[in-house]
């Protein structure tokens, strides 16, 4: 429990229906998009405005509470959960385009703008935001900036990181900074790319400056079809080396795709072992020359079957089924949880193999689903909670995979973050120094671990 | 000066001095005055996939000897660092945060750091971020590294991702009567699907738009833009032009160079000043190149910086500060700073902004 004192400060900035302290209204924040986590928080605030947060986090520090700001609760790891009788700031309602700048190809949102929100508002001018998480209709960009969302077009396109140009952000002790130039390209140090997938640690964004594209004139979407995983593996790697730079390449395999089939009817091929979807875009005449060089090599490559898109709902439908594949996939089961370790694209095949190895000898059904030309996997373990240690093992085996991604050479996550989920495993890919300097780091920001207390870092205070 | 071939001889040089400086190939004199350790001994490639678009180099290597590397395997640096016929190393580029009038289509220095080996002030060497193209884990010091002038630590190792090299490039020049004029068509070209790979606008009002890509395609696209540039465009010697851009060709001498980032509106309104001698705009307007005159100094520059809210980098040309104008630093760099450097063994040239409120009230 908070002191009264606590509450009563919140109460003179929010009023009553937006300062949530009774239980039931509680229950609604306890859990993000991982529902095996949760906690209770001591109270809820919905700001409408950058003044409210800022009171809210200086309330906070002043009464030593530990805060966490939420958007949509998305998060796939723990990130978005509340620290216990802290406070959750919610900040959906903080849904403004500050600032839109078409010229500049330049957009400044709050941070409970919608991720395809910032895309609907530039289309007018042939403008999108790149970044496209899954979760992207009702996701927010203040959670895709504080766990550096991903989405399908990274390889290309990367991250958040690389879309943010400045944000402006309250820092835990309740401190305004103004980081980042705001351009594509400025003086000094990249302070706000740093914030960005810093999953909450280094305070909240209040406001953040977006880079916009012009949308690709053409895509091309070819999805093909495949006899083993190792076919559809071996064909990214034939791809990369053919010199083509696609907008993405992703695989799904027979669970997968049978469980999109079942869901969306996106015409996926459900009697293959593997479905490559690969998608070249930009302008017309680049994409017209790209593709006979595509279709060399995915023929050379003997798939089942190939399709090409051959309009823009056939290829609407295309990325519907995959990005509609977490919640298909778990549509087959009880219960699942979702890992997004990375390993190096040429050890993809080896990883999938000690995927099927560990699912084997776990007795656990796995799907892949995964961002191919980047390296990052998606397995989806599949569980039944109800049995006695069910949740114990899903979680056994997702380690071993979180492992077997960091003996590869690669990363325990790629998009997700390592919000609460992932944490035993931060210690296992930096040692030692690399991760003493995250710890001194978070206290020279944050010395009390006021914010977001418990992701990504073991916190000492506790 | 203490030149370290490894990384146990770069951690004893930092904790040999209460001060270091460090330099490179010394391509941005302004940036290493005062050097007391250079990296140009430690140097070569570590690790290179072609097929993972990834590789790693000590932060001595030379940007030529990178790029010969890349080119053999038909990739190349995106971000297109400047000053590299000049000796710029890897280490240099990243500590300046500098990147070339290409990093316009797919992004700076900064969007292709993915691992960074570095030496804190005290002597530890950490390794942030990864190998790999995508990483979520963990606080992502590379990003940060990149134009923190080595103020967090000594750059000892670096990942990049790399792209496949395209297969042919071109470049149109259209001169314009006013600036404004230029800029409405550097704004057609931004916002169209042509997708330019570099966009530059210099003092004479003239436009140098560069494409790249399929082979097939490319005439096609030259067509295109030479369309949305309106009027009296030609095609001119591309790799003479990108390379005049990207060394600076264009700087009289006895002038500083500037580099300042910001919306072009204000950085329009900083280059008409009597002490900008000439200027070049790159990345659509996003970045302002500016030349001062030596003798005249940079005192009056910032003031019109600082007027503007814009901050500016003093690379070249004589003694100047490094850093003008606004201030480049946060509160969120300044602590940072205290965590990385606590006994403030390197430079502190990046001045942090004041406080713009109370940490608490």
């Amino acid at each position: 429990m908070q002191p009264a004192s606590f509450l009563r400060e919140l109460a003179a900035v929010f009023p009553a229906p937006r300062l949530l302290t009774a239980a039931g209204a509680l229950s609604a924040y306890k859990s993000d998009g991982l529902t095996v986590f949760h906690a209770q928080p001591a109270a809820v605030v919905l700001p409408e405005t950058a003044g409210e947060v800022l009171a809210a986090v200086r309330i906070c520090h002043r009464h030593g509470v530990p805060f966490m700001a939420r958007g949509s609760g998305t998060s796939l790891s723990g990130g978005a959960m509340p620290v216990e009788q802290g406070l959750v700031i919610g900040l959906n309602r903080m849904n403004r385009v500050l600032d839109y700048r078409p010229a500049e190809r330049v957009a400044v949102v709050e941070p409970g703008v919608l991720n395809h929100q910032v895309s609907r508002h530039a289309a007018a001018d042939g403008l999108y935001y790149a970044p496209d998480p899954s979760s992207g209709p009702v996701c927010t960009i203040g959670g895709n900036v504080a766990f550096n969302a991903g989405g399908a077009h990274c390889l290309k396109h990367g991250m958040t990181a690389n879309h943010v140009l400045g944000i402006k952000a309250v820092l835990p002790d309740g401190e305004i900074a103004d980081l980042g130039s705001g351009s594509l390209d400025g003086a000094g140090p990249g302070s706000a790319s740093f914030f960005v997938g810093s999953e909450g640690l280094f305070g909240i964004a209040l406001e953040i400056a977006l880079r916009l594209l012009p949308l690709p004139e053409r895509y091309h979407t070819v999805l093909g079809a495949y006899s083993s995983m190792q076919a559809a593996g071996d064909t990214v790697t034939r791809i990369v080396e053919s010199g083509l730079l696609c907008g993405a390449i992703e695989i799904m395999d027979r669970l997968s795709i049978q469980a999109v089939e079942l869901a969306v009817h996106a015409g996926y091929p459900t009697d293959a072992a593997a479905a490559l979807l690969v998608e070249l875009e930009g302008p017309a005449e680049e994409v017209e020359a790209e593709i006979p060089k595509l279709a060399a090599v995915l023929e050379r490559s003997r798939p089942n079957s190939l399709r090409v898109a051959a309009d823009a709902a056939e290829r609407a439908k295309i990325w519907k089924g995959r990005k509609a594949a977490f919640s298909a996939v778990g549509r087959l089961s009880a219960d699942f949880i979702v890992q997004d370790g990375v390993v190096p694209r040429t050890r993809l095949g080896e990883a999938l193999a000690e995927i099927d190895r560990l699912s084997a000898e776990f007795g656990m059904p796995v799907a892949n689903v995964f961002h191919a030309g980047d390296g990052n996997l998606h397995p989806l373990i599949l569980f039944d909670a109800r049995k006695r240690g069910g949740l114990e093992r899903a979680e056994k085996l997702a380690g071993e995979i979180l492992r077997l991604c960091i003996r590869l050479g690669g990363s325990i996550t790629g998009e997700h973050g390592v919000g609460l989920e992932k944490r035993p495993y931060l210690p296992e890919q930096y040692l030692g120094a690399d991760l003493d300097v995250m710890h001194r780091v978070r206290r020279a920001v944050d010395p009390r671990e006021l914010a977001n207390r418990g992701k990504m870092l073991v916190p000492a205070a506790v | 000066m203490d030149t370290p071939a490894d990384l146990n001889e770069l951690r004893e040089a930092v904790l040999s001095r209460d001060a270091v400086r460090t330099t490179g190939g010394g391509s941005k004199p302004n940036l290493s005055r005062g050097a007391n350790l250079s990296l140009a001994a430690f140097r070569g490639v570590v690790e290179y996939d072609p097929c993972e678009y990834t590789i790693t180099a000590r932060a001595g290597t030379p940007l030529t000897e990178l790029q010969g590397i890349l080119a053999d395997k038909g990739q190349y640096l995106p971000f297109d660092p400047p000053l590299a016929e000049r000796g710029a190393t890897l280490g240099g580029t990243v500590a300046a945060g500098l990147s070339g009038s290409g990093a316009f289509r797919h992004g700076v220095v900064r969007d292709f750091l993915l691992g960074v080996r570095f030496v804190t002030g005290d002597g530890q060497i950490v390794f942030g971020g990864g190998k790999v193209v995508k990483n979520a884990a963990g606080f992502d010091f590379p990003k940060l590294m990149a134009g923190a002038l080595g103020e967090l630590g000594v750059l000892a190792e670096l990942t990049l991702k790399v792209f496949p090299r395209p297969e042919r490039v071109a470049t149109l020049e259209a001169r314009y009567d006013s600036r404004a004029a230029a800029a409405a068509a550097m704004r057609r070209l931004a916002l169209s699907q042509v997708e330019p790979a570099c966009l530059d606008l210099d003092s004479e009002h003239r436009l140098y738009v560069r494409l790249a890509g399929a082979h097939a395609a490319l005439d096609a696209r030259i067509a295109r833009a030479r369309t949305l540039l309106g009027h009296d465009a030609r095609e001119i010697d591309d790799e003479a032009c990108w390379r005049d851009s990207r060394e600076f060709a264009w700087l009289p001498p006895d002038a500083l160079l500037v580099k300042v980032g910001g919306s072009f509106d204000r950085l329009a309104a900083i280059v008409d000043a009597a002490d900008v001698v000439r200027h070049r705009f790159a990345l659509a307007g996003h970045v302002a190149w500016l030349a001062c005159p030596v003798a005249a100094g940079v005192a009056s520059l910032a003031e019109r910086l600082r007027a503007q809210r814009l901050a500016g980098l003093v690379l070249l040309g004589g003694e100047a500060p490094v850093c003008v104008g606004r201030s480049v630093g946060d509160p969120l760099f300044a602590r940072l700073r205290d965590a990385l450097d606590p006994q403030a063994v390197f430079a502190r040239s990046i001045v942090v902004q004041e406080l713009a409120h109370a940490a608490s009230d």
